[in-house]
């Protein structure tokens, strides 16, 4: 009857080739978890930072777990896409992350990464913008084999996530 | 366990001590004062040897303490001197070296001090030793001293250690340690020793001898170290000289410090890795280290010196390598070195003398000399391979397991040589320590691992298949998301792929402008051609032929048949045999018909090719070229005609003899028609004229008889007699005048027609009719069969040989191109290239498009155009092809033929006939004939098919998120990993069939053990597979357990939303702390929604089915609302005030010029606080109760004869204060009660403000939580009556003894919600009064006598109550709920009524506007479907007066109960349900209640309206209009009252629209009140209407049902009725008297039986105000009794809510016994279980 408390935010995410940035988060966890409260996905809103460093979302995360074991370690995964001026959406990034195993604060960075695709597909992708997707995006955070997958580095997405932890200990688990 | 805790208290006396002394203490001296005081302190609580000594040494261990803590101080302030800046380091330095010095003095000395007190403890030392100990002290010679300290050391741990530590024999510590104080003194191995020592004294030195041995050989070690040290420096001075600057100092300080720092951490690890060390079984490096030494141990004892001179030299060799080496004690370090740098100096003054600088000779020791020593101390093992038997270990011998058939793989490569000699050399270790025997295997090998590493480098192959489809990506464009259900996928990139294949292939025209005549003819024969053709391939006549002959056959043979078993047969069978041959009959004369047609048909097709080709033929001839390459030949068949002409005339016959028979058969029927006909008519003829014979005589009759009275009088009759004859003769006349209109009438009936006879047969007419019809149809005997065969065979004429025009014609139709555009939902998408038209008109494209579609297709349209070379071309045609079904796929599909034609008038100067212009064919056809250019389009518009043969059909709503679920089922990674593994499997194992692998490898040995199955079942796969094997080992509870948790369970309510937990606010952190009762609401409601709760009879049973499925819609809403109400918008989050514009400025200037009216006070906004805000406030309701009027009076009881001796009396009183009333206004609100003071008369005025606390469940203020209060205000109206009890009339002067009884007069409810909605209620409010008040009476008197008719109606029977309802602080409203909804409507439509709304919303805020509302199924319907039509219950039907009729609807729809909406669907907005919805559910609010009052009126052929509007006090609601002769009446249909639009009482306020099936009207008058308002819906100033003339009525279908349906009333549910009447009154009656259980409660019998009677009749008048006749009734038979009480009106919903109503009124509360209570119920069922209740109460008081 352990329970896992995630409280936190996406704070934004920097490092992408343009900002107005907006991000599509989920958390994946496995057979022997439950929600109790909270959402499991969402979306932030677009941010379009004056200053080109980084766009900030500060979107909460507020999930109450209970779990059978610590099997299927929730973890959070990302789409972050980019919204042009003509209000268009193209998918700049996916990432994932495990949520931390231990309590407390933690900051976490997550890279993301974009399919490649072919060279014509690059090229309409710098004139028209838009890009090759994942056809499943459960590919994300699911370890199938995908080296065959070529990607390219995006930006970092930055999280700030607290993790309360439950019970834990009395099943013997230290954290 | 003791000695933890002394060192523990030791070290805090120590804390003490240091604290005392300086109060900064550094951790490296601690250490070392730690050391000696224990020492101290151990000797001061053991007692284990004799006291004397013990004194003894306690005083030497005093001394040296003291003497320590001295020099403790000194080395802290050297070392805080040492802290000091640089500049200053030279001058302390001096001081350093002083000290320094003394201090060795001082150690010198301690020694001393040690070696005599050792002496003296032990009696038996040896004197050697002594002088050992003496000769110590001696600097110069520093080794032999510290030789005989370790032997001396050896002597006295040897005999002392075993016996003396038998705590820790385990440990091999001290053995060690022995052996380490035992071993050569190297550097290296002092420092451990040392160490260990220091680990002895602190731990097992138990004895004092060994304590003082201890702190002797610590002192001496010290003294040593010391010595050592100014060795070194000494040499070291002489090497560098004297000339150290003082920065090199400070350097080697400073390294000093560093090392000392090393020194300690490493100091600290190596202690860690020793325990560690001691636990495992590894052996410890200073194991290892003796391991390695141990062999040394076995020489001799004399070895011992040369060996230490070897290490002198060694050390002489390399001091510098020392260095780091030679010191542990940390501190000391530092200090000794500036010692022993000093000493040396003073050393080198006194030796070599002469100054500070020496140069000496670099010197060497002789090389055999060091090659000698190192021979003995190294050992050179050999290269010879030892023989294997010495390996294995003597007697064993050596077993090779590969032999034997295990494996051993294959050993990494190792050079012989350096193998023996690692195998020498573990052997001659292994002498001395018997472990080495575990570096050979059993085969006398050393052990070696086998080779890890690959021969070849692998790299894994890269998988080259397809099924890799997981990590596929597709390329989308940038997505413009739209909120729009155009798209497929909601967006334009919704990931879905679909597409439209769309096939041009040709056009060819039937018609075209270009066209030259021939052309026409040409095209017209080939079409006769082609349809003669296709005639000729069906050949219907030749088929029809058939069955012709087939039937007469048939026919034949029945006749036949019949005739020859004629007498054989029943009635019955030759019934069906005739009847069978009239069948066959019947079917030759319609086949024969057919036939004959189908031959028409086929020799006109035929007439008119011939025909068309002679035309053409000589239209050739006449324009002297050819221009079409038709070619008609015919082809002849000869036949015989003599054979023809007999089948002609058998045929002719035939068909004759059957028209002959059909016509019988006809003039039979009609000849039986035309006789009964004649019959009618002769009758008919024969009445009339009888008929007028009668008139005739009775006319004749009459006059005679009117003579004879004449006569009569003439003759004088009996005057009597003459009269009776008179009247006679009246009532003669009379009936003769009736028979004669009867007759008149027999006469003036319509005189039949008089029939005709049928003709008889013309045998010559029908023949040659039958003959005309051949010689029509058929081929004529003789006439050869003609075949037309065309081809397309003849010579066109070069364009050179034409006429010009032609020349020009074709010019032109070579210049003309075409090409066609598709369009896909209006929007072109692709085009065909410009094609040529060929001469003979056709077009070929023969293009397949495809169009990629994200859109639903709505149209796919095809333009032709056509260019004449140069521009974009004409339109000449539009065709829209139909969207294909989804199983229509381009591999399934056909081409299809699509006829177009232009209606486009196109004329040429040239040949061509143009379009839609008349021409005509020269020659002999002389008619005008028109053509339009048309043509035929082939094409096919199909779904195109994906790679993997599934078609790219967008799949139906709800269809792709089923899809997705799917898609991730396939995906599973465990599902995909079990899967491939099992199916891998076999090849697996024929791959290791193949691969011949060694199943001992260990490698193989995953794969051995899969492949087995774990058993010994051969090589076969399993039949099963584990996910995860070892899942539940990890699982720390299950998930039912989680499932289980209450709290858990309360929480994720609480996150869902759900009603009961919605507010919850904490909910505990401990299971335990949960009461076990949370959850019992919730699951009673849960029960309650899926079974039936038990309750008794039928009607209450369907009361509970309705809730059921309240609760069904309830929840269904509910979700909807709940996932619109989760989508937040921009507005919703960020909250942009509007700008100030420059016309706010100046309404707020204009503002402060306004002039200043305190008299009329302006009500001022309040700030609206927020849940978050209020905190602990208190919410109240502020009601402010102004005045009442027309409230009815008490009536003055008369009891005639009493009246005197009732003087006294209290009703007595009344008598004189008559028509007196005190009433008082309370207010109960959540149970909880106020008051006003009583006011006095019939229009007391109170101005008072009453105050009630708002209780929200779980303190949450938030809006939907607000909204959810069901709670109502009642503000009862009561009299108060005070009553004497005074028993003793002779006691009035002196004692006051009265009661106070409050009558209830009347009351009004106002729900909570609209209150809070609309935040105020004020005004005048009706009070709903009973229909009469036993005991009151209205004053009559009151009514002014200016006020008008109307007014006078209205303040009779009705009180008001004029006050002011708000809540304070104000509370925040919900956001109004503006998500666009789902909805079925046009968009187009939603979008104007958007824009409508809004328009009129602009203009007049306060007003409602409605043009959608939300349904059940929480979409948008457009308002006007919500009105039909529908036909009322059967009582309202039987009414015959339409007003009556109306009243009678009202009244129904009134009983139907009434639930707010925001009740029943809380934090939802208003919810229109349908009627049969309604009437369902039994309950709704104000609009359903109108909405279904509106539809009776439209049943009832009137003039009916839905008014939406604001009212009080329910605020915003539902009201009805109808118009009845330019009068307009208001309805509410809640409470089934009317008014008249003039009525100033009316409760409605404000009007925002009007709304009927046609149209939607909105007020955009000045006023709102009904009674200053225009009804006129006509006049466009004051009506807004949504349809107009340029936006007409859609004709919306409506959502209502044509028909309720009405249940019938039996006598089943009159005896429901009943049997619900009787328990609710037995039900009040035993509520009645629990509620007074202080008091014995008496029914009067006879006044119940009265009140009975008259319930019934008050439910037959709609409760309105009784006649005073029925009342008196009452009055009379309760002369005696002071009777109080009234009539209940309510619908039926449930027991309680009566209970609740009777309660309310308090007649319960009369605190006597002496009362007698009636109570009656009467229950009127109407149709469909709804129900009026009346109760009526009444307390009866007996006068005395």
């Amino acid at each position: 009857m352990a329970e896992v408390h995630v409280i936190g935010q996406i704070i934004g995410a920097s490092g992408f080739p343009d900002h107005s940035l907006f991000c599509k988060w989920g958390i994946h966890s496995g057979g022997g978890w439950k929600i109790l409260s909270g959402l499991r996905e969402g979306q932030t809103q677009v941010d379009n930072p004056q200053s080109e460093d980084a766009a900030y979302f500060a979107h909460p995360i507020d999930i109450h777990f209970a779990t059978k074991g610590i099997q299927g370690w929730p973890r959070m995964h990302f789409q972050v896409w980019h919204q042009d001026a003509f209000g268009r959406n193209e998918l700049y990034g996916y990432g994932f992350v495990h949520l931390p195993t231990s309590p407390g604060q933690h900051d976490i960075d997550c890279p993301t990464w974009r399919p490649t695709g072919t060279f014509m597909e690059s090229v309409s992708q710098f004139f028209l913008g838009g890009g090759p997707h994942l056809k499943n995006p459960d590919l994300i955070y699911s370890g199938a084999d995908r080296y065959k997958l070529q990607t390219i580095a995006m930006g970092k997405i930055h999280l700030r996530i607290g993790i309360i932890l439950r019970n834990f200990d009395k099943f013997g688990i230290e954290c | 366990m003791a000695e933890k805790r002394r060192r523990r208290r030791s070290k805090e006396h120590l804390i003490e001590d240091e604290e005392q002394g300086t109060g900064v203490s550094n951790p490296t001296l601690d250490d070392e004062t730690e050391t000696y005081y224990q020492a101290f302190s151990q000797s001061q609580t053991e007692g284990e040897t004799s006291a004397a000594e013990m004194i003894e040494e306690n005083e030497r261990a005093q001394v040296l303490k003291g003497e320590l803590k001295s020099r403790h101080r000194r080395r802290r302030r050297e070392l805080s001197k040492l802290t000091t800046p640089k500049d200053d380091v030279t001058g302390e330095l001096k001081t350093v070296k002083m000290d320094s010095r003394k201090k060795l003095e001082e150690t010198e000395q301690e020694a001393d001090e040690l070696a005599k007190a050792l002496d003296d403890a032990r009696v038996a030392a040896d004197t050697s030793v002594l002088a050992a100990g003496a000769g110590d002290v001696e600097p110069a010679l520093p080794s032999p001293a510290r030789d005989k300290d370790v032997q001396e050391e050896e002597k006295v741990a040897a005999p002392v250690s075993p016996p003396q530590s038998p705590a820790p024999p385990k440990s091999p510590e001290p053995a060690e340690a022995v052996v380490a104080e035992e071993t050569a003194p190297a550097p290296t191995l002092e420092r451990t020793t040392s160490k260990d020592e220091g680990e002895i004294t602190d731990r097992r030195r138990s004895t004092m001898r060994e304590r003082m041995k201890s702190r002797l050989a610590k002192a001496k070690e010290e003294a040593e170290t010391e010595i050592e040290k100014q060795e070194r420096d000494e040499r070291k001075r002489t090497l560098k000289g004297k000339k150290e600057t003082r920065f090199e100092e400070m350097d080697e300080q400073e390294i000093a410090k560093l090392e000392e720092r090393t020194e300690r951490m490493r100091k600290r690890r190596i202690e860690r890795s020793k325990q560690q060390d001691a636990m495992s079984f590894m052996p410890t490096p200073e194991q290892s280290f003796d391991f390695f030494t141990r062999e040394w141990e076995e020489e001799p004892e004399e070895a011992e010196k040369p060996k230490e001179e070897d290490e002198v030299e060694e050390k002489e060799k390399k001091p510098d390598a020392e260095e780091p080496e030679t010191e542990e004690e940390r501190a000391a370090k530092e200090e000794s070195k500036e010692e022993t740098a000093l000493l040396v100096d003073d050393q080198e003054y006194t030796e070599e003398s002469y100054g500070p600088v020496a140069i000496r000779k670099a010197y060497m020791d002789d090389a055999a000399v060091i090659d000698a020593a190192e021979q003995k101390m190294l050992f050179h093992p050999s290269s010879v391979r030892a023989p294997s038997t010495e390996k294995v270990g003597g007697e064993l011998e050596p077993r090779f397991l590969e032999d034997e058939g295990f494996y051993v793989g294959v050993k990494p490569f190792v050079a012989d040589k350096n193998r023996s000699r690692m195998e020498d050399r573990i052997l001659k270790e292994s002498q001395t320590v018997k472990e080495a025997a575990n570096w050979f295997g059993e085969d006398g090998q050393l052990i070696i691992l086998p080779d890890p590493l690959r021969e070849a480098p692998t790299r894994p192959t890269l998988v080259e298949d397809t099924d890799m489809h997981a990590i596929d990506t597709i390329f989308y464009k940038a997505i413009m998301r739209e909120f729009d259900s155009r798209y497929i996928d909601g967006a334009v990139d919704g990931g879905g792929f679909y597409q439209l294949d769309v096939d041009v292939n040709s056009i060819s025209f039937t018609h075209h402008h270009l066209f030259s005549r021939e052309h026409v003819l040409a095209h017209k024969l080939t079409l006769l051609h082609s349809e003669h053709v296709a005639r000729a391939k069906r050949d219907m006549a030749g088929f029809l032929t058939e069955k012709l002959s087939a039937l007469k056959n048939s026919a034949l043979l029945l006749q036949d048949y019949i005739a020859s078993h004629k007498g054989e047969m029943t009635v019955v069978d030759r019934d069906n045999y005739e009847r069978r041959l009239r069948d066959y009959k019947s079917e030759i004369s319609q086949t024969r018909y057919l036939r004959d047609k189908e031959e028409q048909t086929d020799r006109t097709l035929l007439k008119s090719i011939i025909h068309t080709w002679r035309e053409l033929k000589t239209l050739r001839e006449q324009q002297k070229f050819v221009n079409t390459p038709v070619k008609l030949q015919i082809r002849k068949e000869d036949t015989d005609k003599e054979e023809d002409l007999a089948k002609w005339k058998l045929e002719m016959e035939e068909e004759t003899f059957e028209e002959k028979e059909k016509f019988e058969e006809e003039f039979m029927r009609k000849e039986a028609v035309y006789k009964d006909q004649l019959e009618k008519y002769e009758k008919q003829a024969l009445e009339k004229e009888e008929a007028q014979k009668r008139i005739l005589d009775r006319n004749r009759q009459k006059k005679r008889r009117g003579s004879k009275s004449s006569k009569g009088s003439k003759a004088s009759k009996n005057s009597q007699e003459r009269q009776r004859a008179e009247t006679e003769d009246d009532l003669d006349n009379d009936s003769l005048e009736e028979e004669n209109a009867k007759d008149q009438a027999v006469i003036d009936t319509e005189p039949l027609p008089k029939p005709e006879p049928p003709e008889a047969l013309d045998e010559r007419t029908l023949k040659d009719q039958i003959k005309a019809k051949f010689m029509a149809q058929k081929r004529r005997p003789g006439e050869p069969k003609l075949f037309p065969e065309l081809s397309n065979s003849a010579t066109v004429t070069p364009s050179s040989q034409c006429t010009r025009s032609e020349q020009q014609r074709r010019d032109d139709v070579s210049k003309v191109k075409l090409y066609v555009k598709i369009l896909f939902n209006g929007k072109e998408v692709s085009r065909t290239g410009p094609r040529p038209l060929s001469q003979d008109f056709n077009v070929n494209f023969g293009e397949i498009y495809n169009l990629k579609i994200v859109e639903w297709p709505e149209s796919i349209k095809f333009e032709i155009y056509e260019t004449a070379g140069f521009g974009s071309g004409r339109l000449l045609a539009e065709l829209f092809a139909p969207i294909p079904e989804s199983s229509v796929t381009s591999q399934s599909v056909a081409l299809e033929n699509v006829e177009f034609s232009s209606y486009e008038k196109i004329q040429f100067s040239h040949d061509g006939v143009g379009s839609g212009v008349a021409f005509k064919f020269e020659g002999h056809v002389p008619d005008l004939v028109t053509l339009m250019t048309s043509g035929v389009l082939n094409s096919s518009v199909a779904w195109a098919v994906g790679e993997d043969g599934l078609p790219l059909v967008p799949t139906e709503k709800f269809g792709a998120s089923y899809k997705a679920a799917t898609q991730i089922k396939r995906l599973d990674p465990f599902t995909a990993i079990g899967a491939s593994g099992v199916s891998n499997l076999e090849k697996l194992l024929e791959w290791f069939k193949q691969s011949r692998l060694d199943p001992n490898d260990p490698n193989n040995k995953d794969i051995v053990y899969m492949l087995s199955g774990g058993e010994q079942t051969l090589l076969a796969p399993r039949e099963y597979f584990r996910l995860e094997p070892l899942q539940q080992e990890f699982d720390l509870t299950t998930l039912e357990e989680i499932e289980k948790s209450l709290r858990y369970k309360i929480i994720s309510l609480r996150d869902q939303e759900n009603p009961i937990f919605k507010g919850y606010q904490m909910i505990p952190s401990l299971e335990r702390e949960i009461p076990k009762d949370a959850l019992k609401e919730y699951e009673k409601k849960q029960r309650e929604e899926t079974q039936m709760p038990h309750v008794k009879g039928d009607l209450e049973h369907h009361r509970a089915q309705v809730n059921l499925y309240l609760q069904k819609i309830k929840e269904r809403v509910t979700a909807q609302y709940r996932f619109a109400s989760h989508q937040k918008t921009l507005q919703d989050v960020v909250n942009e005030d509007t700008v100030p514009n420059i016309t706010m400025i100046a309404t707020s200037l204009l503002r402060l010029s306004e002039p200043r009216r305190p008299l009329r006070p302006v009500r001022k906004e309040r700030k609206k606080v927020t849940a978050q805000a209020l905190d602990g406030k208190e919410v109240k309701i502020l009601i402010n109760i102004i005045r009442a009027s027309y409230i009815p009076v008490r009536k003055a009881v008369r009891s005639p004869g009493t009246s005197i001796a009732r003087d006294v009396d209290g009703s007595a009183i009344t008598d004189t204060y008559e028509d007196l009333v005190c009433p008082f206004v309370e207010v109960m609100f959540q149970r909880s009660r106020v008051r006003t003071w009583q006011g006095e008369g019939p229009n007391p005025s109170f101005n008072e403000e009453l105050e009630l606390i708002l209780r929200v469940p779980n303190d949450d203020y938030s809006p939907s939580s607000l909204q959810a209060i069901e709670d109502d205000i009642f503000i009862n109206l009561f009299d108060e009556v005070t009553v004497d009890v005074l028993e003793d009339n002779r006691e009035r002067e002196t004692n006051i003894h009265q009661r106070i009884e409050k009558k209830w007069l009347g009351s009004i409810k106002i729900p909570f919600s609209t209150v809070y909605f609309n935040n105020k209620i004020d005004g005048t409010f009706r009070i709903n009064t009973p229909p009469f008040l036993l005991g009151y009476t209205y004053d009559m008197m009151q009514a002014q006598p200016g006020a008008s008719e109307v007014e006078t109606t209205i303040g009779r029977g009705s009180s008001y109550l004029s006050m002011f309802v708000t809540i304070e602080p104000s509370l925040s409203l919900p956001e109004p709920f503006k998500e666009k909804l789902a909805t079925t409507e046009e968009e187009e439509l939603i979008e104007r009524a958007d824009a409508w709304q809004a328009e009129l919303e602009r203009q007049f805020p306060k007003r409602i506007y409605k043009t959608t509302v939300m349904d059940t199924m929480g979409k948008n319907v457009f308002v006007t479907r919500y009105f039909r039509s529908i036909k009322p219950p059967p009582e309202v039907e039987a009414c015959t007066d339409p007003q009556k009729a109306m009243e009678m609807a009202a009244r129904y729809v009134s009983m139907i109960p009434f639930v707010a909406d925001t009740a029943l669907f809380p934090g939802q907005c208003d919810i229109w349900s349908t009627c049969n919805q309604f009437m369902k559910m039994l309950c709704g609010d104000e609009e359903e209640h109108a909405v279904l009052l509106t539809n009776y009126f439209l049943a009832m052929g009137k003039t009916a309206y839905l008014i939406l509007g604001n009212a009080i006090p329910e605020g915003q609601t539902a009201y009805v209009l109808t118009c009845d002769a330019d009068k307009y009446h208001l309805w509410n249909a809640r409470t089934g009252e009317s008014y008249s639009v003039h009525d100033n009482y009316c409760p409605i306020q404000s009007i925002g629209c009007l709304i009927n099936a046609e149209n939607i009207w909105a007020n955009i008058q000045e006023y709102e009140k009904p009674s200053q308002m225009d009804f006129n819906l006509t006049n466009t100033s004051c009506w807004l209407s949504f349809y107009n003339k340029s936006y007409l009525n859609r004709g919306l279908a409506s959502v209502q049902p044509a028909e309720l349906f009405y249940f019938r009333k039996d006598k089943k549910f009159d005896s429901m009725v009943l049997e619900l009447q009787e328990r609710i009154e037995q039900m009040l009656k035993n509520k009645i008297m629990e509620w007074r259980s202080r008091y014995i409660t008496r029914w009067n019998r006879h006044c119940t039986q009265i009140m009975r009677k008259l319930l019934p009749l008050l439910e037959e008048i709609h409760g309105k105000q009784i006649e005073q006749s029925h009342l008196r009734d009452l009055e009379e038979s309760f002369k005696s009794y002071k009777v109080s009480g009234f009539p209940l009106n309510l619908p039926f919903t449930d027991m309680t809510s009566i209970t609740e109503a009777v309660f309310s009124t308090g007649v319960h509360s009369k605190e006597t016994s002496d009362v007698e209570f009636a109570l009656a119920v009467y229950v009127h069922g109407y149709t469909n279980n709804v129900m009026s209740v009346w109760v009526y109460v009444a307390s009866l008081i007996r006068l005395r």
